[in-house]
């Protein structure tokens, strides 16, 4: 009798703790499914932090704000590695109702059908488009003409030079060169007036050296989607940019030992800086005393170049709440709305419209960025381009250390990932 | 004990078991055979969820495969480097610390403060350490070793170096914990016997301490393989999931990342690269227990 209760306890604990096991999983299915009844929807939001504590709280407040018009409330979901993690949600089904798309990884997701299109609740609001810029509307528009997100915000890339450095060396902002020859030359003269001072800080990035690549008149990927790195026009056009870093008047921040092209800059031993708009937050929080300015980068080849970095609301294919989500990017996207995020988190905004009721074509810092809209390079290339830009990147540190010429290293890099993208059939 | 009384036992095993056996089912087994189901296969889970079955191609195209032969030397490099350094660097500064200093276990509790770090943390302090501007360079140059900074993170013949020093410096401690363990196992009786037969201090260390703490060695050395083999976090962090520059740190657990969690579409593909360094792993950890005895020479038992 007494080994019997003993048994007994023992049975009821295993199995109360199985118990526990299993409700874990129930407790969360059955309250997310309760959500489905009625006004009372939560709907999830996926997104990363962003490059500012003013940005971060700019969101909060759009957030707040349409649950107060709308009732509807909003999780929110931060992804500190938004590749990895997103990826990872979508196998698992526990992906965002909304999330933010990068235009590089658009191809790729709307091809896999992981994305909700968007024009028939476009159609039933009457959701204009000509309001926004076209090349970041445009490159959300997939492969099938249907439109698969609404572009939140962008940024160009623009020259940052500071100020004192300039005129230790005797110039004024004015003087700097619109022509890159000129440019070059002019960075040599900066070199050799300010000894111990970088002249040109850059990132070996894809994203930031693309444009430069298809100034001669080639595309990085063909029509394909492979990797067309290596082609001569290629080559020919990265040429004059890796020869200035071997002269030291450019280098990387990495090869002047910092972790940051932005503290780089701040170091205030950097005359100039190619980086996109994020950097004006950055440096007004972070290097308070520093005296810098903002103009146009300087042509390429004989052209006005630059790149477009632009970021979508888009909607989970898989979104069980399809018509809250899109009332929530309509709302996002909406002119007074955006026009109070752009504000609050002094980011472009992709309106026309919007831009100019925030005055942003006179603003002195704003504007080179603005401007450059017009004509820049969006960071799009095929649904390869995640494997092309890894190869890139990692053989561009050692072409610029001169431990792989400029050539060897490319037809390496493409025929790699060509290899690769073969093999896998993507 | 009665045959029914047997069987309640049994059972009562079995329900103690089952929980155990569950979490194990559900978080190791099953994600095994599913990495190796994955392995055949041409795998899309993102979006529109296909399997196409592709036989051991997989395999093949990584036996043919240039950065997988690349990732391979590189963390062969890493390991013939990092584990009989770490190895005996724990068994020294555990001797010493068994030894009866001043301070013992303060010294204890400080060298074990890296293995409690996080080893991102650690990563991103060693980054500083590194750099251009650092204190390794300063430090050096000051010492006249040579007069350029040299920059260690960013060069191709020197980053997987800088790793190995820092993985050596985090792990260390932990080994060392281990065999301050074992050395208090060890009978004294046996010290004292080799003091009255006149042995030095390194005879003692030869002669006793190494014989007698040969199966902690055996566990260090195959806790270290395995875990050197799958480097991951520092590389990741230094090159940000590139592997470069030029591949220098590109190891096997960083290439499965890239293809699983980069590139759409190519998880069969990781899966099977997954498989092969278990392969690899469980190959050499054979290997090194037919060659590594168990047996402790001499009476300590």
């Amino acid at each position: 009798m007494h080994h019997l209760k003993k048994g007994f306890w023992m049975v009821a604990a295993a199995v109360v703790s199985m118990l526990v096991l299993v409700g874990c999983g129930n407790g969360s299915s059955s309250s997310s499914g309760s959500g489905d009844k009625g006004s009372n929807v939560t709907l999830t939001v996926g997104f990363w932090k962003g490059d500012s504590a003013t940005e971060s709280q700019a969101r909060k407040d759009e957030f707040k704000a349409f649950t107060k018009k709308t009732g509807i409330k909003i999780r929110e979901k931060v992804y500190n590695d938004y590749n990895t993690q997103l990826m990872t949600d979508l196998v698992g089904g526990t992906a965002p109702d909304i999330f933010y798309v990068d235009s590089s990884t658009f191809p790729s997701l709307q091809q896999k059908g992981v994305l909700e299109s968007l024009d028939s609740y476009m159609k039933k609001d009457k959701f204009t488009s000509s309001d926004f810029y076209k090349p970041t509307y445009d490159a959300f528009k997939g492969t099938d003409g249907k439109q698969y997100g609404v572009p939140k915000d962008y940024s160009t890339l623009g020259l940052y030079y500071n100020e004192a450095l300039l005129t230790k060396a005797g110039y004024k902002a004015s003087d700097i060169p619109k022509t890159d020859t000129e440019f070059y030359k002019f960075l040599a003269q900066l070199k050799d007036k300010l000894p111990g001072v970088t002249p040109f800080v850059f990132s070996p990035l894809l994203a930031r050296q693309m444009y430069i690549m298809q100034s001669t008149g080639a595309k990085i990927v063909d029509s394909k989607g492979n990797a067309n790195l290596d082609d001569p026009k290629i080559i020919s056009a990265l040429e004059p940019m890796v020869d200035a870093d071997k002269k030291g008047l450019m280098k990387t921040f990495k090869e002047i030992g910092y972790g940051a092209p932005q503290d780089a800059f701040g170091s205030g031993k950097v005359v100039f800086s190619d980086e996109g708009s994020w950097q004006v937050s950055g440096l007004q929080e972070n290097f308070k005393s520093l005296k810098w300015g903002t103009t146009e980068l300087p042509s390429t080849n004989g052209k006005q170049a630059n790149m477009v970095f632009t970021v979508s609301w888009s909607m989970n294919a898989q979104s069980k709440h399809k018509n809250e989500s899109w009332q929530l990017i309509n709302f996002l996207t909406s002119k007074s709305e955006m026009a109070t995020y752009a504000k609050k988190a002094s980011v472009l905004p992709t309106r026309k419209s919007v831009a100019s009721e925030l005055n942003l074509n006179d603003n002195k810092q704003m504007a080179p960025f603005v401007k450059a809209a017009n004509y820049a390079t969006p960071w799009i290339a095929g649904t390869n381009l995640a494997l092309i830009q890894t190869r890139y990147e990692n053989i561009f540190p050692s072409i610029l250390q001169g431990k792989v010429s400029l050539k060897t290293g490319l037809t390496e890099a493409t025929q790699s990932a060509n290899k690769d993208i073969k093999q896998q059939g993507n | 004990m009665s045959r029914a009384e047997r069987k309640k036992e049994l059972i009562q095993a079995a329900v103690f078991v089952l929980p155990t056996l569950a979490v194990l089912l559900v978080f190791t087994l099953f994600p095994v055979v599913y990495a190796f189901y994955l392995s055949l296969n041409k795998v899309n889970l993102v979006g529109n969820v296909s399997y196409q079955f592709v036989g051991f191609q997989n395999f093949i195209n990584a036996f043919n495969d240039s950065r997988v032969a690349e990732a391979l030397w590189n963390t062969a490099k890493y390991v013939l480097i990092v584990v009989p350094i770490q190895t005996v660097l724990a068994l020294i500064l555990a001797t010493v610390l068994n030894s009866g200093i001043k301070f013992q276990k303060t010294f204890r509790s400080l060298l074990f403060i890296p293995t409690l770090t996080s080893s991102s943390a650690l990563t991103l302090i060693f980054m500083f350490i590194f750099s251009l501007n650092g204190p390794i360079n300063s430090l050096l140059m000051d010492l006249h070793v040579y007069t350029q900074p040299i920059n260690f993170l960013n060069d191709q013949s020197t980053v997987l170096y800088a790793i190995m020093a820092m993985n050596i410096w985090s792990t260390v401690p932990m080994f060392m914990t281990i065999y301050l363990s074992g050395l208090q196992d060890i009978d004294s009786a046996m010290y004292e016997a080799a003091d009255i037969d006149g042995a030095n201090m390194f005879q003692k260390w030869f002669k006793i301490t190494i014989p007698q703490i040969a199966p902690v060695t055996n566990y260090v050395v195959m806790m270290g393989l395995i875990s050197t083999f799958q480097l991951f976090d520092q590389p990741y962090i230094v090159s940000q999931g590139s592997g470069g520059p030029n591949n220098s740190t590109l190891t096997l657990s960083l290439i499965i990342y890239q293809y699983a969690f980069r590139q759409f579409g190519t998880m069969g593909y990781a899966s099977a690269i997954a498989i092969l360094l278990t392969i690899v792993i469980f190959i050499i950890s054979m290997v090194f227990r037919r060659f590594s005895s168990e047996d402790i020479t001499g009476e300590g038992r």
